[in-house]
């Protein structure tokens, strides 16, 4: 069972440290998780512990990271909206962590929504162990997330254009 | 002699206050934007706007809506190289892809009113030549419609389409679409764009009751 961690094109240490806290990877090697991935972006270059419970890897960028996203049983994504629409597109099991050291940061607004609407879990590195534990004792799966319609735009603008 | 002189600037100052809330006023009502293929425009705001951007432009009728003109940062090339590899996927789809088809495009490149990290005191610069280039892509191109989704990028040029309008050169319909992930507030280009544009959406039902001159018409992008 693999947990892969994505943070997009920008940095966010705090959650890839937290991640490779003594504290995240016993929790992980507990619930059953075998591997650990990063995608890193342009943060600093993560400390990996030598001794760990669980096999890691890390990398910055890959023109896509599709198979990373779909081949994880656990996604751990920023709350940035591309990676948090993909990861919905996908179906992932996800945990979206907002980094709240960001001044007014309205990339919580989606991520809130999203995990009130049963769609994922929302955090912040803080609370990233409890929301861990919150995941494994969920009884339910997430909710598919609905596909935006791709009529409605095209239709919207026939109409207001007079050429319905 | 002077008196004459002040009464007759009143007068123009008050016909063009008259003018621009007339204008504004008749936004949004829907008219025909002559037929079609009509000539738009689309700008391309960088990173997450330019995706749901292109997103939104792959799902219209490019039979209909015909020149597409994008219009991007100098110094915005992933948003170029996207925008290139659109197009190409559209001009000649896969074999069994399901994308429609393509049709005529064109880049047009804008300055940046304001760079990250910019001083203001420069921006105000920086801002009027943005505005000056986006007033003569404008009478060059002569668009009929406008779409766009923030962020800074688009101001300019939604300013000097509606300039056009006022000036009575040419009515350009400005369609703004607000980023899916605006849930509970607008994002600062968007509290400049709901005044401005003709038809404001959102992607969000409680965005839109919160805000009654946006549109809902569903998750778009």
């Amino acid at each position: 069972m693999a947990v892969f961690v994505t943070v997009g094109t920008t940095q966010f240490d705090l959650l890839i440290q937290k991640m490779l806290s003594e504290e995240v990877l016993d929790l992980l090697s507990k619930q059953g998780y075998t591997t650990l991935r990063l995608q890193v972006g342009r943060g600093s270059e993560p400390l990996v512990p030598t001794k760990a419970p669980l096999s890691i890897d890390w990398y910055r960028f890959k023109p896509s990271l599709e198979e990373d996203m779909a081949g994880a049983s656990l996604l751990i994504s920023h709350a940035g909206a591309g990676s948090i629409l993909e990861g919905m597109r996908l179906r992932s099991r996800m945990i979206v962590v907002v980094n709240d050291a960001l001044m007014d940061n309205h990339q919580t607004e989606l991520a809130d929504e999203l995990a009130s609407l049963g769609h994922c879990l929302s955090t912040t590195p803080s609370g990233l162990i409890v929301s861990l534990r919150d995941l494994q004792e969920r009884e339910s799966e997430f909710a598919p997330f609905p596909p935006a319609d791709k009529e409605a735009f095209p239709r919207f603008l026939d109409s207001h254009l007079g050429l319905a | 002699m002077m008196a004459v002189a002040l009464a007759a600037l009143a007068l123009l100052a008050t016909l063009w206050l008259a003018r621009i809330s007339a204008v504004l006023r008749l936004r949004g009502a829907a008219r025909p934007a002559g037929s079609p293929p009509i000539r738009t425009m689309v700008v391309l705001g960088s990173g997450g706007h330019t995706s749901e951007m292109l997103s939104l432009v792959g799902s219209i009728d490019r039979a209909k809506y015909a020149p597409l003109l994008y219009v991007l940062a100098r110094s915005d090339s992933t948003s170029l190289h996207r925008v290139e590899a659109a197009e190409r996927a559209r001009a000649r789809p896969a074999e069994g892809s399901q994308s429609a088809a393509g049709g005529p495009c064109e880049v047009l490149r804008v300055p940046r009113s304001r760079e990250v990290a910019q001083s203001y005191l420069t921006s105000v610069f920086t801002t009027l030549y943005a505005l000056s280039t986006s007033f003569a892509i404008l009478l060059r191109t002569r668009p009929s419609l406008l779409i766009c989704n923030g962020p800074g990028t688009c101001i300019p040029i939604c300013l000097a389409a509606f300039a056009l309008r006022l000036l009575g050169i040419k009515y350009v319909t400005i369609i703004y679409v607000e980023s899916v992930c605006r849930v509970r507030s607008l994002s600062m280009s968007g509290k400049i764009m709901i005044h401005l544009a003709d038809k404001f959406l959102v992607q969000w039902p409680q965005l839109a009751s919160r805000f009654p001159k946006s549109t809902y018409v569903g998750r778009v992008c």
